[in-house]
C-alpha cells in the first residue's frame, strides 16, 4: 500500500480599499491564481485564497496589500487540509 | 517523517448521536447511578476513593481531524519537558516555517503571524508565542461522558455528487 | 474523489461566510460555491462573551439547526481581537455533555418527597410546589434569617439582579451571597476602603502602555491566557519592558519572568511593605501626588482568621472584634511602620533572593517606568487579602503610578461576571446595586424607591456570607437553601466537616439549579435543570468594567430553564401576605394580595418593554413566557441605580450592537481610565486627579504589618498545601470535564510535588498518596515533572476534579475583613498508599 499526500490551504481575507478603488482592486485580485472573490460591498472585499502552502498564501496576501488603493488586507480564516491519494 | 492519519472522516454520524440520546432518555435515577465519580463525586460524597494512575500521553503522531475549522489542532505527541520560555521555544523549533521542511511537522498557521492590529509579520507574533495556551496534548483515556456535539457536516449539508 | 472536491467547496464556503460575517456583508447567492448556496450551510454567526473567566473575550458563535457547531475568537472584540484560549476554542462543546439535566429531580420515597429518598423526575409544577411549601414552612417557623441563597459570578446580570430582588425584597433575607466571596471579596472590599468605589481605575489598554508588569499571586499564563498574550506581546515586542512574577511556586507564568520570585506562603505582605520602604528610603515618593490625592490610615491588627468564634486562634486575637477598623495617621507613622521591612529582614522572612527583591522594588521606584500590577487568588484567597490589596495600592499611590495609561494596579477576576453580577449588581450579603449597602438607611430607601416598594421593607442587617452560610446550615439555623450556577460542595473549604453536613442536615431543604449533575446537585434534595450560556439572553461584566450582552442562540434541552425563568416563575407562588410583615402591608394596602412576581417583576419598570421590543432575529423564551422583554426591563431598572453616580450604563439595546462597553458610559462614551481628568467625565476641568468615591477625594494608604497565616506546617503536618486551577478546566470542571479534548488534556487532579520531598518520603513519580490534614484526606498521584515546579515543602493540588475533593483537606479560615477563604495556605502530610 503506497500513499502520498500534500497539504492544501484554504483561507479567507477581508480587503479594505479606498473609495473609488474597488473595481480596479477586484480586477487585479481576479487575475491572481487560486483566488476568488465570493462577495464585496462598498469598500470591503471578501477574498478566498487557496494554495499548497502558507507561505504561498502569505505572499499572495502581501501582494494584495501592496495593490494601489488597498488600505488593509487581513486574514480571517485559515484551514489546512491534507490532500491524499491512497493507492492500494 | 511522522505518519499521518489516512482516513478522511466525511461519513455521517447520525447513528452515534442517536445512541447517545438514548442514554439520556433512560430514567433519571438510573442515569445518575451510572455516572462517573470523577464528575459527580464518590458515593457517599465525602468518601476517600483510590486515585486513578497518571495516564499516558497519546504519542502516535497521527493528526486528528478538528471538530470544526476554527478548533486549534491538538498535539499528537508528548510535550513533557519541553522548554517554553522567553529564551527558548521547543515547539517552534519544529513547527516554525523555516524548520518544517527538515522536521516534517505541520507549519503553524499564518494567522499566527498576525499582530493584534491585524498586520502580518515576518515571524510568529509574540501574542502567539505561548503555544500551550491553545494547543494541548491528549492523554490516552476515554472521555468521561459522551458528548452530543454534532459536526456541522452531519447537519444536512447536501454534497454535490451525493446520490 | 468527489467527496474531496466537495469538502473543499464546503471549506471555501465556510471561509467565505466567516470573512463576510467579519466584514459585515452578505454573500450573494450567485457567488456561493456550495450547491444550494452558502444558505445550505445555514450557519448563523452571532457574538457572545466567553462563558469561562473574567477576561471577557468576545467569541463568534456559529449555530446550525438549533445546535452550536463552531466558535471562534471575535476579531472585532477589543479584549481578544480574534484570539481564544483552549477553553474558549472549545466553547462549542460545553453544552453537549450527554448527561445534561433535562427535567427537575426530587428525592422521593413512596411517591412523596423524602430527604433520604432517591432522585425521581418530577414536573416543574411539582418541584415548585414542594419547594414553595418548604420555604413557607421555614419562613413561618423561623423567619427570613433561616432562608438563604448562594449564587455566583456566572449568573447573568439580570439573574443576579432578580435573585437579589427576590431574596431581599421578596423573602426579606440578606442571606444571599455569590461564590465570588471565595474569589475576589478581598479585592472588592479593598477597593471600597481605599477608593470608595469598587473595581479597577484602569483597563486592559494598560497592557499596551506599561513598561513593567508585576504579577502577584497569579498564574496568568494558565488562568487568564488571553490577557497573558497581551502581556507577552508587549514584553516580547518591546525589549525595554520587564516582567516580575511572584508566587509560592514556579509555574508557567514564570516562563516570561525577568524577575522570578518564589516566596514562603503569606510573606508577600512583608515584600509589599519592603517595596514601600524602599521607595521612601530612596527618596522616590511622588510628593506632589501624595500631598494632593492621598490620605494615610492605620488598620486594626491581630484581627484573627475568620474561623468559628470558639476556635483558640479567634479567642486569642485581640483585634478580631473590629477587624476592619481604620484610623487616620500621617505619612511619618506610615514611614515608621514600613521602616522595619528592610531588605535583609524581608529576604530572610520570605526566602526570596535579595537581588531580585531589589530589582522588583526598583521597577516601582523608578519614576520613568510605567508599572502595571496584576493579581488574583494569591492575594485575594489570603487571610490578610484585604491588606495585600491595600499594600499594592500603597505602592502605586506613593509613586503616583495610578489611573493613567500603563500605570495601573489591576485586580483580575475569576468568573465571567464576578464584576458585572456579583459586585456591580451587589449579590453579596451586605450589598445593593452600584456600590450601595444594606446597612445604610439612605441606600435602602433608594432601592425601595427604584423598586417601587413600600418604605422600610428591606432588611438592614447583612446576611450570612459564604462560609458562614455553610456553618449555619450545619448548625441548623439556615434551613432553606437555593444554590444556582455554582458547585459549592466541591468549591467550599473544609467541605467534609462544614459544608456537606449542612446539606444533609434533616432540618434543611437544599435546592440546586444546574445544567449538569455536579457533586453539589447530587447532595441536594431538589435539582432544577438549568439553561446555560447562549441558551438564554444574557449579560456579563468583565474585570475591566466592560458590560457585554448576548442573544439566545439555541434552545435549552428538554425542560431545562434559565435561572432567570426559575426565579421569576417561583416568585408567582408567594403573595405579599405570606411573606411581608403585617404592619408594612397595613400602611401600604395596595400591595395586599399581590404575588411576589407582580410586585417585583410587574412593577411598571421590569415589564415596561413589550414583546415588540425584541429583535425578531432571535428567540427569547423568558420574554415569551412572561409576556414582556424581562431582560431589558430588569437591566434598565438596575441601570437607574448607577446613572449619574459614576456607574452609568448605556441603553440596553446598544449593548446588542457593541462588543461590550466599559462603564461609566456617559454621553454614549465609555471610560477607559477613571479618576483622571481628560479620561473620566466625573473629573472636572482643572481637577487633575480626583478619587471621587471618597468624600475627601483622596485615596487611602494603609499602614498594616505582616501577620502570619492561620496554619503553618509543623512536625506532624509538615508540608504546605496550595490549591488552584489549571488552564484546561474552569469553575469546578463541570463544563470543561465534559469536553473530551479538555478532559484528555488534563484528565484528573494530581499532587504537584518537589522531587526531593518525594524522594524523602520514598515516593516515585505517579505513586499513589494520601494527602491528609487535620480536617480530612484525599488520595492523589505524585507529579514531580509537570507544569508546576514546587519548591521544597510546598505541594499544589488543583480542585477541579470531583474524584479528588481537595477541599476536604483545606481550612475554612477567611480574611476577617472580606470573609474570603484562604485556599492557599494550610498544613498537610503526605503518606504513601502502597
Amino acid at each position: 500500500m503506497a500513499e502520498r499526500h500534500d497539504y492544501h490551504h484554504i483561507s479567507s481575507a477581508v480587503v479594505t480599499v479606498l473609495p473609488g478603488w474597488a473595481t480596479s482592486v477586484m480586477a487585479a485580485i481576479a487575475n491572481m491564481d487560486g483566488t476568488e472573490i465570493p462577495a464585496h460591498q462598498d469598500h470591503r472585499i471578501v477574498v478566498i485564497l487557496e494554495g499548497a502552502g502558507a507561505r504561498e498564501l502569505g505572499d499572495r496576501l502581501t501582494n494584495i496589500a501592496a495593490l494601489d488603493g488597498v488600505v488593509s488586507a487581513n486574514l480571517v480564516f485559515e484551514h489546512i487540509e491534507k490532500e491524499e491519494v491512497v493507492e492500494t | 517523517m511522522r505518519r499521518q492519519d489516512r482516513i478522511r472522516r466525511l461519513t455521517r454520524r447520525h447513528g452515534l448521536s442517536i445512541a447517545a440520546a438514548l442514554v439520556v432518555l433512560a430514567t433519571a435515577t438510573t442515569a445518575i447511578a451510572q455516572m462517573v465519580p470523577a464528575l459527580t463525586g464518590p458515593q457517599p460524597p465525602m468518601a476517600v476513593v483510590p486515585a486513578e494512575p497518571l495516564p499516558k500521553w497519546i504519542v502516535d503522531d497521527v493528526r486528528k481531524m478538528r471538530a470544526y475549522p476554527e478548533q486549534p489542532p491538538i498535539i499528537p505527541h508528548s510535550i513533557e519537558g519541553y522548554q517554553l520560555s522567553v529564551n527558548a521555544n521547543r515547539c517552534l523549533s519544529c513547527h516554525k516555517r523555516e524548520f518544517t521542511q527538515g522536521s516534517g511537522a505541520p507549519m503553524i498557521s499564518v494567522t499566527h503571524y498576525m499582530t493584534r492590529e491585524g498586520q502580518m509579520l515576518a515571524d510568529v507574533s509574540p501574542r502567539r508565542y505561548f503555544c500551550t495556551a491553545c494547543h494541548v496534548p491528549q492523554a490516552d483515556v476515554a472521555p468521561l461522558v459522551d458528548s452530543d456535539f454534532v459536526d456541522m457536516i452531519d447537519l444536512g449539508v447536501e454534497h454535490a455528487g451525493d446520490e | 474523489m468527489t467527496s474531496t472536491l466537495n469538502r473543499r467547496d464546503l471549506l471555501k464556503a465556510q471561509a467565505a461566510a466567516i470573512a463576510a460575517s467579519t466584514a459585515g456583508i452578505a454573500l450573494p447567492a450567485a457567488a456561493q460555491p456550495v450547491p444550494g448556496g452558502v444558505d445550505a450551510l445555514q450557519i448563523t454567526w452571532s457574538k457572545a462573551p466567553c462563558r469561562f473567566c473574567g477576561t471577557g473575550c468576545g467569541v463568534m458563535v456559529g449555530v446550525k439547526d438549533n445546535k452550536v457547531v463552531a466558535t471562534h475568537g471575535d476579531m472585532q472584540a477589543e479584549v481578544n481581537r480574534g484570539l481564544n484560549c483552549v477553553k474558549g476554542y472549545f466553547l462549542s462543546k460545553i453544552m453537549y455533555g450527554a448527561d445534561r439535566l433535562t427535567t427537575p429531580l426530587l428525592r422521593k420515597r413512596d411517591g412523596v418527597y423524602d430527604k433520604e429518598g432517591e432522585f425521581e423526575p418530577v414536573s416543574w409544577d411539582e418541584a415548585f410546589d414542594v419547594m414553595a411549601e418548604r420555604l413557607k414552612t421555614v419562613l413561618r417557623e423561623k423567619g427570613p434569617t433561616a432562608v438563604g441563597m448562594f449564587g455566583s459570578g456566572q449568573w447573568t446580570i439580570f439573574e443576579g439582579y432578580a435573585a437579589s430582588k427576590l431574596m431581599r425584597a421578596g423573602f426579606l433575607s440578606n442571606n444571599l451571597d455569590p461564590n465570588a466571596r471565595h474569589c475576589m471579596a478581598s479585592a472588592a472590599v479593598a477597593f471600597m476602603r481605599a477608593f470608595g468605589m469598587d473595581e479597577p481605575m484602569g483597563c486592559y489598554d494598560d497592557f499596551e502602555h506599561a513598561d513593567a508588569f508585576v504579577v502577584w499571586g497569579s498564574n496568568m499564563a494558565e488562568m487568564h491566557p488571553i490577557l497573558w498574550t497581551r502581556l507577552a506581546d508587549r514584553r516580547l515586542g518591546h525589549p525595554h519592558v520587564r516582567c516580575a512574577v511572584l508566587s509560592t511556586f514556579t509555574h508557567r507564568t514564570m516562563d516570561l519572568a525577568d524577575i522570578p520570585i518564589v516566596f514562603k506562603p503569606g510573606t508577600d505582605l512583608a515584600i509589599l511593605n519592603y517595596i514601600a520602604n524602599h521607595i521612601i528610603q530612596s527618596g522616590r515618593v511622588n510628593e506632589a501626588f501624595v500631598r494632593d490625592h492621598v490620605t494615610f490610615m492605620r488598620g486594626a491588627t491581630d484581627i484573627g482568621y475568620g474561623l468559628r468564634p470558639e476556635h483558640p486562634l479567634e479567642q486569642a486575637a485581640t483585634g478580631a472584634d473590629d477587624p476592619g477598623r481604620m484610623e487616620p495617621v500621617d505619612f511619618d507613622a506610615f514611614k515608621a511602620l514600613v521602616s522595619e521591612y528592610t531588605l535583609d529582614m524581608v529576604s530572610e522572612l520570605s526566602g526570596a533572593e535579595p537581588d531580585f527583591l531589589q530589582e522588583l522594588a526598583e521597577l516601582y521606584a523608578d519614576p520613568d517606568r510605567k508599572v502595571m500590577s496584576l493579581w488574583t487568588m494569591g492575594f485575594n484567597q489570603h487571610v490578610r487579602g484585604v491588606w495585600a490589596n491595600h499594600m499594592v495600592y500603597n505602592i502605586h499611590l506613593l509613586t503616583g503610578k495610578i489611573a493613567e495609561p500603563g500605570n495601573s494596579p489591576f485586580s483580575l477576576t475569576g468568573q465571567p461576571s464576578a464584576c458585572g453580577t456579583a459586585r456591580e449588581v451587589g449579590t453579596f450579603a451586605h450589598r445593593l446595586p452600584a456600590d450601595l449597602v444594606v446597612t445604610n438607611d439612605e441606600h435602602r430607601a433608594r432601592a425601595e424607591e427604584i423598586w417601587r416598594l413600600p418604605s422600610g421593607l428591606l432588611p438592614a442587617k447583612p446576611g450570612y456570607h459564604a462560609v458562614l452560610q455553610d456553618r449555619m446550615l450545619k448548625d441548623g439555623k439556615l434551613n432553606f437553601y437555593w444554590i444556582q450556577v455554582n458547585n459549592n460542595l466541591q468549591a467550599a473549604p473544609n467541605n467534609s466537616q462544614e459544608t456537606y453536613p449542612g446539606y444533609r442536615n434533616p432540618d434543611n431543604f437544599i435546592v440546586v439549579s444546574d445544567a449538569y449533575p455536579t457533586v453539589t446537585a447530587l447532595a441536594a434534595d431538589l435539582i432544577l435543570p438549568a439553561a446555560m450560556w447562549v441558551e438564554k439572553e444574557g449579560a456579563y461584566g468583565n474585570a475591566e468594567r466592560r458590560t457585554h450582552v448576548w442573544h439566545e442562540l439555541v434552545q435549552a434541552p428538554g425542560e431545562a430553564r434559565s435561572d432567570l425563568w426559575q426565579l421569576a416563575e417561583f416568585a408567582k407562588r408567594f403573595t405579599t401576605d405570606e411573606v411581608w410583615p403585617a404592619d408594612i402591608l397595613a400602611d401600604n394596602p395596595a400591595y395586599r394580595g399581590k404575588t411576589l412576581f407582580e410586585v417585583l417583576f410587574q412593577n411598571g419598570n421590569v415589564d415596561r418593554f413589550a414583546l415588540d421590543a425584541l429583535d425578531p432575529a432571535y428567540e427569547n423564551h423568558e420574554a415569551r413566557d412572561f409576556g414582556f422583554y424581562i431582560q431589558k426591563g430588569l437591566f434598565e431598572e438596575y441601570a437607574a441605580f448607577g446613572r449619574g453616580h459614576g456607574h452609568d450604563l448605556a441603553d440596553y439595546d446598544r449593548y446588542h450592537q457593541e462588543r461590550g462597553l466599559r462603564w461609566p458610559v456617559v454621553d454614549g462614551k465609555e471610560t477607559l481610565w477613571r479618576y483622571r481628568e481628560g479620561y473620566d467625565p466625573y473629573v472636572g476641568p482643572g481637577e487633575g486627579v480626583k478619587f471621587y468615591g471618597r468624600p475627601d477625594g483622596r485615596a487611602v494608604v494603609l499602614a498594616v504589618p505582616y501577620e502570619p497565616p492561620a496554619e503553618a506546617p509543623d512536625e506532624e503536618f509538615d508540608i504546605w498545601l496550595v490549591t488552584g486551577r489549571v488552564l484546561e478546566h474552569w469553575h469546578s470542571g463541570s463544563m470543561t470535564m465534559r469536553v473530551p479534548e479538555l478532559y484528555k488534556a488534563f484528565p484528573g487532579a494530581r499532587c504537584f510535588m518537589n522531587a526531593a520531598d518525594a524522594r524523602e518520603r520514598g515516593l516515585n513519580q505517579g505513586a499513589e498518596v494520601r494527602i491528609i490534614s487535620r480536617r480530612g484526606e484525599i488520595r492523589s498521584r505524585v507529579e514531580t515533572r509537570g507544569r508546576n515546579r514546587m519548591p521544597a515543602g510546598v505541594i499544589f493540588v488543583p480542585w477541579f476534579d470531583a474524584s479528588q475533593l481537595i477541599n476536604k483537606v483545606t481550612l475554612d479560615a477567611t480574611d476577617p475583613i472580606s470573609k474570603q477563604t484562604d485556599f492557599k495556605k494550610c498544613a498537610v502530610k503526605i503518606v504513601s498508599v502502597a
